[in-house]
């Protein structure tokens, strides 16, 4: 097998039997080699050292996720092992997953802090319009034209809202 | 038995006001982001009117329609927006209420339900998604 190294060996869903073992995190992609770059990449020759970019689901309000990488073994060790291999990646395909499932990882952080945010100060503004960026208020007024220059001014794209009356329940149409 | 596939999983807040989902609206390179209602009862998809005002529409050059609903009706102007729910993007026809305090914004059936393939399990406040 021509393994080249940087190159993206597997996701984790192409991979599933070394996924397991990984514990509570989250194991993302699996990388021949080092030449994948990045401050945390591990150093290492092109000697077939395979590693996993493991990203902990848990990075909270860090807004970053955090990478460590771990070392799998050799790949010469996994084509011992009887499991389907899919075609390989280019390292510019794998670096193109990877900052997806980080963008992917940031908009979910963000929406649950902007939930959470939400749930925890509604009463306090219910019907007013809010601009909101994770846990961070950037506006509030009666007045919707107000809060979006505000919105526009901080130049984040915010979440903006009219806060509901939490008493009340949606009745549908 | 049937299966399908979704590429997208959300977890909602098992709220009483309805399934809340995050969205955006987009319209010539303007951009908003806002929370909709999933429902799978209306018709249209509506917003409220601040929200075109921010997109640069002309809201009032629109398409005026009147909709009925159990406590009445109102009335909506229709503009072709884009809208991305989760990282699923369509074009449609979507409605801006045309009265101010209007307070409702709404996934519906025509423009979102008929461009997707959505699953639930609300018991696990879990949405699926698929194009």
């Amino acid at each position: 097998m021509d393994w080249t190294s940087g190159q993206l060996m597997k996701t984790r869903t192409d991979w599933e039997p070394a996924a397991r073992d990984v514990g509570g995190s989250l194991a993302s992609v699996a990388y021949v080699g080092s030449a994948i770059g990045g401050p945390n990449c591990p150093a290492g020759a092109d000697t077939g050292e395979l590693f996993f970019a493991v990203f902990r689901s848990d990075f909270g309000a860090s807004q970053f996720p955090v990478v460590r990488w771990e070392r799998r073994g050799n790949v010469r060790d996994l084509e011992q092992v009887d499991i389907t291999r899919r075609p390989k990646r280019s390292i510019h395909e794998g670096l193109a997953i990877l900052r997806k499932m980080r963008e992917e990882s940031l908009a979910k952080d963000q929406d649950k802090l902007e939930r959470d945010w939400l749930a925890k100060h509604r009463q306090q503004y219910a019907g007013q319009w809010i601009a909101l960026l994770g846990d961070r208020l950037i506006s509030h007024s009666t007045n919707p034209r107000d809060v979006f220059a505000a919105a526009r001014a901080a130049g984040v794209r915010a979440l903006v809202l009219r806060v509901e009356d939490s008493e009340l329940r949606f009745a549908g149409w | 038995m049937y299966q399908l596939e979704f590429e997208t999983r959300h977890s909602y807040s098992p709220s009483p006001k309805g399934i809340v989902v995050p969205i955006s609206l987009s319209y010539a390179g303007e951009f908003v982001r806002l929370e909709a209602k999933i429902d799978t009862g209306a018709s249209v998809c509506f917003f409220q009117r601040p929200y075109a005002v921010e997109l640069g529409i002309q809201v009032e050059a629109g398409r005026l329609e009147t909709f009925s609903t159990a406590a009445g009706v109102f009335e909506a102007y229709g503009h072709m927006v884009e809208i991305d729910c989760l990282g699923h993007r369509n074009h449609a026809m979507v409605y801006f209420a045309k009265a101010l305090d209007f307070t409702r914004n709404v996934l519906g059936r025509e423009g979102w339900l008929d461009h997707h393939r959505l699953g639930l399990i609300d018991y696990q406040s879990s949405l699926y998604l698929g194009t």
